[in-house]
């Protein structure tokens, strides 16, 4: 579970697979695709809700990576309601520090 | 080019010929069968390859093998054995900080060098000394507590202490 939870946050901040536009890959490494390492991810604590399913015998469900499916939109979410005062009604994952600064200043056009 | 080095592996004189291109990870994986010392990234981002190198944590991919004549080099076989495992491997075993194990052997090491450092560190201590380690599996966060587990249950071990005391003699 809590690896999965790792996977969304990282994949609601940090990872993105991307291709320039002949089709070259930019993200071939582990530097441009950004694994999150210890110290990019939060202490937590898991816990168990558990309600037994009334459609079979067992009460049984089955499952995989919860915490993957739940954690990027929660991330999300959080972050439009911090910034949602400004008018930002949506982002696109992963939510880069770069897209969130230009989210945040429309006006100002970046020089290179 | 070859060249003739001589370097104590795991408490063992040994002698070895290596070429001058030839990476530490690969002497010790290929030509010295110590294949729990893993490759995952080849490139020094993930440090799986992570090692001991006169008490110091390096990752081996990155050293050139004939670079490191008269060096003492600690791999995870070196940390303790099956019937003695040394404090930070109790405490993976111990706290679950382990799923498919690919990285462990790095993180072992990494986190036997911050203890040598720091032998109570706090979490954040330990998350910051992993940081060049990444695992997919575990989230970090029993690999965190198995690290505070090992502080807490003799810490470094004597193997690791006793190399970092001998190259600082």
């Amino acid at each position: 579970v809590q690896g999965g939870v790792v996977q969304g946050i990282a994949q609601a901040l940090l990872e993105e697979v991307v291709y320039d536009d002949q089709g070259q890959p930019l993200t071939s490494t582990l530097v441009d695709y950004c694994v999150p390492s210890a110290v990019d991810m939060p202490d937590m604590e898991t816990h168990h809700l558990e309600i037994r399913t009334t459609g079979n015998s067992l009460g049984a469900k089955g499952l995989g990576e919860a915490g993957a499916t739940a954690a990027p939109q929660a991330v999300v979410n959080a972050v439009i309601d911090a910034v949602g005062h400004l008018g930002i009604r949506t982002l696109d994952m992963p939510l880069t520090n770069l897209k969130l600064w230009r989210a945040l200043n429309p006006d100002l056009q970046e020089t290179s | 080019m070859k060249h003739d080095i001589e370097v104590t592996i795991n408490g063992t004189p040994t002698a070895v010929q290596v070429e001058s291109r030839q990476l530490l990870v690969y002497m010790l994986r290929e030509q010295l069968g110590l294949t729990g010392t893993h490759v995952g990234c080849d490139s020094s981002n993930c440090g799986a390859c992570t090692v001991l190198l006169d008490g110091e944590a390096v990752k081996s991919c990155t050293v050139l093998a004939a670079s490191i004549g008269g060096a003492s080099i600690v791999t995870v076989e070196g940390l303790g054995t099956s019937e003695e495992l040394s404090a930070v491997q109790e405490g993976f075993r111990h706290c679950h900080g382990l799923q498919c194990g690919y990285c462990t052997p790095g993180m072992l090491m990494a986190a036997t060098s911050l203890l040598l450092d720091t032998p109570d560190p706090e979490p954040l201590a330990i998350r910051e000394a992993l940081e060049g380690n990444l695992c997919r599996c575990t989230g970090y966060q029993m690999i965190v507590e198995s690290v505070q587990w090992a502080a807490e249950n003799g810490g470094a071990g004597p193997v690791a202490t006793a190399e970092r005391e001998g190259a600082s003699s």
